[in-house]
């Protein structure tokens, strides 16, 4: 159960940070996160698209199929203000944790 | 740009396979994605072969993975796996903080256990249809005169019902009876109704056949199923038996279907429950046809899409016509259209709505303490929870998990509620003091079972609910504080708790010390060992006075000759029994002075009386068999008489007048002088009273009373029959009873009403508790920064706990003092229904229920002051 929320979880965050720089469409994304993380994080479809159906559904992030001169339809997803406050709590929580983290870690190494 | 079309067309294609569940949008953006990943990799120099295994394997990833969609309905979405486990993770958390879990379980208990009381008995007397076809169309036509509801004369009923507003009716008329089966004799109910009737309320025989018209007049019968199956033993044979019938004989036609049953609704004190002997209305009573004899009761049927208005109209001009037509019988004579509902259970609306009222605030009440509870209890789990957040539980989630641990709570509460509110209802209905209407309608079916579903998942959801949305807005805002309003309000409520809980206590007190005095109350005799039983002497076998005094004294005489008695007699009226027979009395050679009447409670009674009933005599004597035969009249009267007629002289050898103003000369001479007897009731203080002899006096009905020396009153029901039985068969034996039953029932209404209150100041109290205990332990969780900084600048943990404990101090200061006040008010408005507790009682009472309510609140604050003494400052300040 953790495991599965903890993977949910970071997924979202992902997605929200990279959005927030602007708008992508779903492969950018995914290479974005994975050239960022110098491959350490990957993205299967699998993962990336039920994220990003269930970001859109809950208001944080809004998709758009555009059509440009001479290149094929694609669907581009922009962060909505509300993806941006819920960000920002997520950053926090984050960040709450990893210094619980690193405090248990770090008892644990003296 | 043409390779890159034509991998894109190939994924397509290969998506849609891999997919088949995917609509048209999911299927392009996955496919563009492996498209564009192969082709990327395909440019960083992996050879084809490789880059297809690489997007493979990417489409292998979605196997057993949910498919999403936006245009799929949102209920696709929920997802129902996970459930137990969240189910196991609660009931693991829960374990975890006992106080909170039973807490929480006992509220839910108490709401469920008066929602479901309350709603079972509202709703099986007030608003379950009657069982009856067409039930709300039957109404009962009263006739109305000089202030009084009264039963109707038959012409008139028949002039009334002739109008096509009605279409349908039947006059009745209902009596008691004594019915020999074998060797037994029964007091039963009978009930004698027009052939119509039986087809409006729904008759069906099980047995045999139903009355008809034809039947009128005949010596015919149905009984009961009741009947058949208890005296009768469900013999199907039964058709063609004949019944003895208060000397007729009725051949039994059919037997009704279980349960039909039919309440003549006529005031309380005729009420005839449980019919059990039917027939059709007797056309040949010479009273019949005038109208001047108001003797039947009358139920009609409402025509379709016609109302009782209407039917009221119609009755209206009736009434004026016929007081035109017969003005010496009709004049002022009106009638009146009753809904038969409303009939029978008219009396007992009010109390019934305050029922309701009663367990709806129970429920209000335990509500908002469980919110309270939840938002403790979210405060405390808010570092758990938001960690949970972070790492990546959806509120979905979390929602889940709080809601399936509060619904376990709740169907906690619903399945002890349940068991509690039908030990609640069944005392109700068991009582014979409440008296309540149609109690054979109070069920457990499914109507309960559906209020009982619908207020636990409100409970749950409360719990959930409110609290759930503090702690995510909490969360998001990373706020720990809940604003003024909402502790000034929180900490309101539990000194309201508090006050209530003191009212309810106090009253509760007062009625159980109350019952306490009653029971303690010297009834004037000995109830310890005695039995009696009401026998009457029928007209056609004792047709005179001698005849019936020598039935009963051969009674008494037998009845002193079985072993185990000690004494026997018999009276027209029995202590406790409530008979209010009076008379006039006045004392020889004593003029009365203008205006005053002296009255006294007047009876007969056989030698042997009193030993038997357990009445001392004070001074004097009996009555022997002799003073029969005096010329002169011989009385016995109580302490309270002589003491009223003859202060401070001896009554013995006076003389008194009974029933007149001179007694034209037959006075009666006081042979004797008996203890006061409480004749009504327990709570009735004696009053004056006069025995006469019978022979002297008589009538047909008398209580026989006998003693044992053994103390086994019990065993001398069986022998009172018996007795009766050797002497004649026919002769009815009724209402056998110890005189300690007779005691306890005339503590009943006393005792039940103690019971509630007792029952009500228990459960007030507890809520009361519960929540000062919440308040207490919202106040630790939020302040729990505070509580940290203290400790770490140096406060002791008895600071800590002081800081706590001085806070719910003061809620439950100001909740007493209220409570206090609104004691005052109840002590007077209960005044009138206390016996024997008085001002001073109240003077102890109320301030040793304040200080036992005060304790219990202070003891209830004590874990959370102990939780806040040993807050740890690193971790209450660690947050953030």
């Amino acid at each position: 159960m953790l495991e599965s929320e903890l993977r949910k979880g970071s997924a979202e965050v992902l997605v929200l940070g990279v959005l927030q720089e602007g708008t992508r469409h779903g492969y950018e994304i995914a290479r974005v996160i994975e050239d960022r993380s110098d491959g350490a994080i990957t993205f299967h479809s699998a993962t990336l698209y039920p994220t990003l159906y269930r970001l859109e559904r809950k208001g944080l992030i809004k998709g758009r199929w555009v059509e440009k001169a001479g290149q094929r339809r694609r669907r581009f997803y922009r962060i909505t203000p509300k993806g941006r406050a819920v960000l920002g709590e997520q950053r926090t929580a984050w960040s709450r944790f990893y210094d619980a983290l690193h405090r248990v870690v770090h008892i644990h190494e003296s | 740009m043409g390779r890159n079309e034509a991998a894109l067309d190939r994924w397509r294609r290969r998506v849609r396979i891999a997919l088949p569940s995917a609509d048209d949008d999911l299927v392009e953006e996955v496919a563009q994605h492996i498209a564009e990943r192969w082709v990327r990799a395909c440019e960083a120099g992996m050879d084809a072969a490789a880059a297809d295994r690489q997007a493979e394997e990417d489409l292998l990833a979605w196997k057993g993975r949910h498919i999403p969609s936006r245009t799929a309905p949102w209920y696709r979405e929920l997802s129902w796996s996970g459930w137990g486990a969240d189910v196991r993770f609660a009931a693991r958390s829960l374990r975890v903080r006992p106080v909170f879990t039973v807490g929480a379980a006992l509220l839910s208990t108490i709401a469920i256990t008066a929602i479901l009381s309350g709603f079972s008995v509202v709703y099986g007397i007030l608003w379950r249809p009657l069982p009856y076809p067409g039930s709300q169309r039957l109404a009962v036509i009263w006739q109305f005169r000089g202030g009084d509801l009264t039963q109707i004369s038959y012409p008139d009923l028949t002039d009334v019902t002739a109008a096509d507003v009605f279409d349908g009716r039947a006059a009745m008329s209902g009596g008691r009876g004594s019915l020999r089966i074998g060797n037994s004799i029964d007091r039963v109910n009978a009930l004698a109704i027009e052939a119509d009737g039986y087809a409006m309320l729904g008759a069906r025989p099980i047995v045999g056949r139903l009355l008809n018209a034809a039947d009128a007049d005949k010596p015919v019968a149905m009984i009961s199923h009741r009947l058949w199956a208890s005296r009768f033993g469900s013999d199907p044979s039964i058709v063609g038996r004949v019944l003895w019938l208060s000397g007729n004989e009725y051949t039994v036609v059919g037997v009704l279907q279980p349960g039909f049953d039919f309440e003549l609704p006529v005031p309380p004190s005729f009420k005839l429950e449980q019919n059990d002997i039917w027939t059709i209305l007797d056309t040949t009573f010479p009273l019949r046809p005038r109208r001047d004899v108001s003797a039947y009761e009358v139920l009609v049927r409402i025509a379709p899409r016609r109302t009782i208005e209407d039917a009221q109209a119609v009755a209206d001009a009736t009434a004026q016509r016929l007081a035109a037509e017969y003005a010496s019988t009709n004049i002022g004579r009106t009638f009146r259209i009753v809904p038969l509902k409303n009939e029978v259970v008219g009396p007992v609306r009010r109390p019934m709505l305050f029922v309701a009222v009663a367990s709806v605030l129970t429920l209000l009440v335990a509500l908002a303490n469980l919110v309270i509870l939840g938002l403790v209890r979210g405060a405390e789990r808010q570092e758990e929870l938001s960690i949970r957040t972070a790492l990546g539980a959806g509120a979905t989630r979390i929602r889940r998990q709080l809601f399936a641990e509060h619904l376990l709570i709740a169907l906690t509460g619903a399945v002890f509620g349940v068991l509690a509110s039908r030990q609640v209802v069944e005392l109700l209905v068991r009582s014979e003091a409440a008296h309540l209407p149609r109690v054979d309608a109070i069920r457990f079916d499914a109507p309960v079972w559906w209020v009982a579903a619908a207020v636990t998942l409100l409970l749950a959801l409360v719990m959930s609910g409110r609290p759930l949305e503090h702690q995510v807005a909490a969360l998001r805002s990373g706020r720990r504080t809940t604003s003024r309003v909402v502790r000034r309000s929180r900490r309101l409520m539990a000194a309201s708790e508090i006050a209530l809980a003191l009212t309810l206590t106090t009253g509760g007190a007062l009625l159980a010390l109350s019952f306490s005095r009653l029971l303690s109350t010297d009834p004037g005799f000995r109830p310890a060992g005695a039995a009696s039983a009401r026998v009457s002497a029928y007209d056609t076998r004792y047709p005179t006075k001698e005849h019936v005094r020598r039935f009963f004294e051969d009674v008494v005489r037998r009845l002193r000759d079985m072993p185990q008695v000690t004494a026997a007699g018999a009276g027209s009226s029995l202590p406790l029994s409530g008979q209010a027979t009076g008379t006039s009395i006045v004392a020889e050679g004593r003029p009365l002075l203008p205006g005053a009447r002296p009255t006294a409670g007047w009876q007969f009674v056989t030698p042997g009386y009193f030993e038997a009933a357990g009445i001392s005599i004070r001074a004097g004597r009996d009555f022997s068999t002799a003073d029969r035969e005096r010329a002169a009249h011989v009385t016995v009267v109580n302490e309270d008489l002589a003491r009223d007629l003859f202060p401070g002289e001896d009554p013995i050898g006076r003389r008194i007048g009974v029933g007149g103003d001179d007694a034209n000369g037959d006075w009666h001479e006081i042979i004797g002088v008996v203890a006061d007897v409480r004749h009504q009731a327990l709570d009735t203080a004696p009053s004056p009273r006069v025995y006469d002899l019978l022979g002297q006096h008589w009538g047909r009905t008398l209580y026989v009373v006998a003693r044992t020396g053994n103390g086994d009153a019990d065993s001398l029901l069986p022998v009172l029959r018996r007795t009766v039985r050797s002497l004649d068969p026919d002769a009815p034996v009724f209402e056998a009873a110890t005189l300690e039953t007779l005691v306890d029932r005339s503590a009943a209404t006393r005792r039940m009403a103690s019971t509630i209150a007792v029952g009500l100041a228990a459960a007030g109290v507890l809520l009361a508790l519960i929540g000062v205990y919440a308040v207490a332990a919202a106040s630790v969780a939020e302040r729990s920064r505070e509580i940290g900084v203290r400790a770490a600048l140096g406060a002791a943990p008895l600071d800590l706990f002081r800081l706590i404990a001085r806070e719910s101090a003061s809620t439950a200061a100001w909740g007493t003092l209220a409570g206090l006040f609104a004691s005052l008010v109840v002590v007077r408005l209960l005044r009138a229904q206390l016996f024997g507790v008085d001002a001073s009682d109240a003077m102890w009472l109320i301030p040793a229920v304040a200080i036992g309510v005060l304790a219990a609140a202070a003891a209830a604050a004590i874990p959370p002051g102990r939780r806040a003494a040993s807050v740890d400052p690193l971790v209450a300040m660690r947050v953030d």
